[in-house]
């Protein structure tokens, strides 16, 4: 029939949509974090095209600014007296440039400052003897005006992730810090607080649903449960903002209410109905059999749910666990109203902390688009794109295991 | 088995899939401009701080110009300037001034940040009302800040709370002006909490015993009852301090467009900047322009 057909496509489109759009998603992530393993805050150092010195070294370099090569000479260069020139404001790359060549001191008194970039540029242009220190963009912009003898660059590239510092506005530029450590112990934090919270009440109450209650309290409570997990996450928030917070600050006599704790128990609560509804039905699946024969051997009922029917649906239970965590961890709003978001490397459920969803969401709107702040948030989503897959792979795998799916 | 017709039908249907969500994502601007007075669509977006009065602006533009529609959304100003260089907004708000590498991503779209001084603003730090301090000096206040106080002990004779700094997020126009006019640029302490808009900063600080914050003018002098406003260098908070210049942290509240304003935006500048724009200002809380 040709509406089998046309079914059979329209299913295969969406398939087919679903799977390439996955695939986007992962491409586009990639394409976006990749800048960050690229140099940057890169300095050169530069000189008139008509100077003959070609390559110096940071040592060279070093000495050069600090005025203790005094002569082109020195360098290999002809007999003429070195013409230096600095900025009179480091920031931006040339902090870098400080930290690094000039090991943190500033350069010869006798070094004529100049305010800008450009105006750096110029001079080295226009003076045979001058050299200076500017930005890579600008020395790439001046063509073969100014010759670059040597060029030095923050190479870490991704290391930079690994830091323990997120810092990526700065006041003065040149300061950033890319460490997502802070964030992804904030995100494993909240979500193993959550997790330890949701679970008992999940899965008591997916063993009370489905074990004790007569069919008159499934039918309220079955609902009831189903609007909890129907409840935006920003309306959740900002309860946790002006309900929970203070009051958690009272009941365990904290500074703020801010806290990862606040955070976790949000989110708990929007876990809790997918793990209880995911358990239910793993625990109605148990053969009745077991259940018969338990009852049988002379076992009471509480016995039997607690030592046949909820081990013979664990696999089960766990994998409900995993798709509630996996909830947990990508959830972004109710997190970015109640955390604190401090970026701060703790595990103490009392303190702020700043997890990888509420970074990228508060932040994204800051970043320039293409800079370094852009790349390392997208960096962040695609650690917290291959945490989520590891959950999800994770689950399957102890599915499988137990012979279900 | 796929037979190749089949795969021929299932990649058609995956194009038409495609098709329908890019075209979902198209868009139609209005234009300005009308026989019978300014007609058409006026969208702008930004600031937190200047979001309740853009939108009191907003209203009484539209009572008074029926055939134009004025939207108006937060976001922080970072977030109203990006999407002004992104030709998705006519007009940012933004309560602090653009940066310098704003300037520089506008002009590399071949667009121009040009700037209105719609009003003025004074940034109130603000305490809860149990902690008995009434004023700082500014390096006191920095150190606070900075995180080099952690106790209020020192500053508030027996009052022995741990001090939790409320802080903006970056994007914030107030966040950067703070930064720069009271922390000369410094980094905020690493531990403060960040909250996303003035009004829950107000909420935070009301709720936090230890706590302190700062927030636009407007915020807080419709806030008295919960928060407590702190004088700075002897200069407590007000329109009459910010006015004749007396208050140190002060700045201009500024609309951006690409470029100077034409269209829709005449009409709606000469309205924001003339009498009853400044009214509004007034009522606000906002300091006008004189």
């Amino acid at each position: 029939m040709w509406k089998d057909h046309a079914v059979k496509y329209v299913l295969m489109g969406a398939a087919s949509a679903s799977i390439l759009i996955v695939a986007l998603i992962f491409v586009f992530l990639a394409k976006e974090a990749a800048p960050m393993a690229a140099a940057d805050r890169q300095v050169a150092v530069v000189v008139n095209r008509r100077n003959p010195v070609g390559e110096v070294s940071i040592e060279q370099a070093r000495s050069l600014f600090e005025g203790r090569i005094a002569n082109w000479r020195e360098l290999g260069g002809p007999d003429r007296p070195v013409r230096l020139l600095t900025r009179a404001e480091f920031t931006g790359e040339h902090l870098h440039f400080k930290e690094e060549v000039m090991e943190g001191r500033r350069p010869a008194e006798d070094a004529e400052r100049l305010s800008s970039d450009y105006a750096l540029v110029d001079a080295v242009a226009e003076e045979e003897w001058a050299v200076a220190h500017v930005p890579l963009f600008h020395a790439e912009q001046a063509g073969d005006s100014v010759k670059s003898v040597l060029i030095v660059a923050d190479r870490r590239g991704l290391l930079r992730l690994l830091g323990t510092e997120w810092l990526p506005v700065t006041g003065v530029p040149g300061r950033e810090k890319y460490g997502i450590l802070p964030l992804v112990t904030g995100s494993i934090l909240v979500t193993i607080l959550a997790t330890v919270i949701a679970v008992p009440f999940g899965v008591t109450g997916a063993v009370y649903l489905s074990e004790v209650a007569s069919p008159r309290e499934r039918e309220i409570l079955k609902p009831v449960i189903e609007l909890i997990a129907g409840i935006p996450s920003v309306v959740l928030g900002f309860f946790g903002l002006v309900v929970l917070s203070p009051l958690l600050q009272k009941v365990f006599n904290l500074n703020s209410g801010l806290t990862a704790l606040t955070g976790a128990l949000m989110l708990a609560f929007m876990a809790v109905p997918t793990i209880m509804s995911i358990s239910e039905d793993a625990i109605r699946s148990v053969p009745r059999s077991y259940r018969q024969a338990s009852l049988a051997l002379g076992a009471s009922r509480l016995e039997t749910v607690w030592k046949v029917t909820v081990p013979a649906a664990l696999s089960g239970i766990l994998a409900a666990v995993m798709l509630g965590m996996g909830r947990v961890v990508g959830e972004t709003m109710a997190v970015l109203m109640v955390t604190g978001n401090a970026p701060v490397l703790t595990a103490s459920p009392f303190e702020s902390v700043l997890t990888m969803t509420a970074a990228i969401a508060k932040e994204m709107g800051d970043a320039v688009h293409g800079g370094t702040h852009y790349s390392a948030l997208f960096c962040i989503g695609v650690v917290l794109l291959v945490m989520t897959f590891g959950l999800n792979v994770l689950a399957r795998r102890i599915l499988s295991k137990h012979g279900m799916r | 088995m796929l037979g190749r017709r089949e795969l021929t039908r299932g990649a058609l249907a995956t194009v038409a899939a495609a098709l329908l969500v890019a075209g979902a994502g198209c868009r139609k601007r209005q234009r300005p401009g009308g026989v019978e007075g300014p007609s058409g669509k006026l969208t702008i977006v930004g600031s937190t701080t200047l979001l309740e009065v853009s939108q009191k602006w907003a209203e009484a533009f539209e009572k008074k110009h029926p055939a134009v529609r004025v939207s108006v959304a937060g976001g922080g100003s970072g977030v109203g300037i990006k999407t002004l260089l992104n030709e998705s907004c006519d007009v940012a708000n933004a309560s602090r001034k653009a940066k310098e590498k704003e300037h520089r991503a506008a002009s590399a779209k071949g667009m121009r940040l040009h700037c209105t001084v719609v009003a003025k603003d004074g940034i109130a730090v603000i305490v809860n009302p149990a902690n008995p301090v009434t004023g700082l000096e500014m390096s006191e206040l920095k150190g606070l800040f900075q995180g080099h106080t952690k106790d209020w002990s020192r500053l508030s004779p027996g009052f022995d709370r741990d001090v939790v700094v409320i802080n903006r997020e970056s994007t914030s126009g107030t966040y950067g002006s703070f930064q720069e006019l009271a922390l000369d640029k410094e980094e905020f302490m690493k531990g403060a909490k960040e909250v996303q808009s003035n009004a829950a900063v107000v909420q935070t600080v009301a709720t936090t015993p230890g706590g302190i914050g700062y927030c636009g003018l407007g915020y807080y002098e419709n806030a008295k009852d919960k928060v407590k406003g702190l004088a700075i260098d002897g200069v407590a908070p007000s329109v009459k301090t910010v006015v004749d210049g007396s208050y140190p942290i002060s700045r201009d509240l500024n609309c951006y467009t690409n470029g100077m304003p034409d269209g829709l935006e005449i009409p709606y500048f000469d309205f924001v900047l003339g009498r009853e724009g400044q009214k509004i200002v007034r009522e606000m809380d906002f300091v006008p322009l004189q």
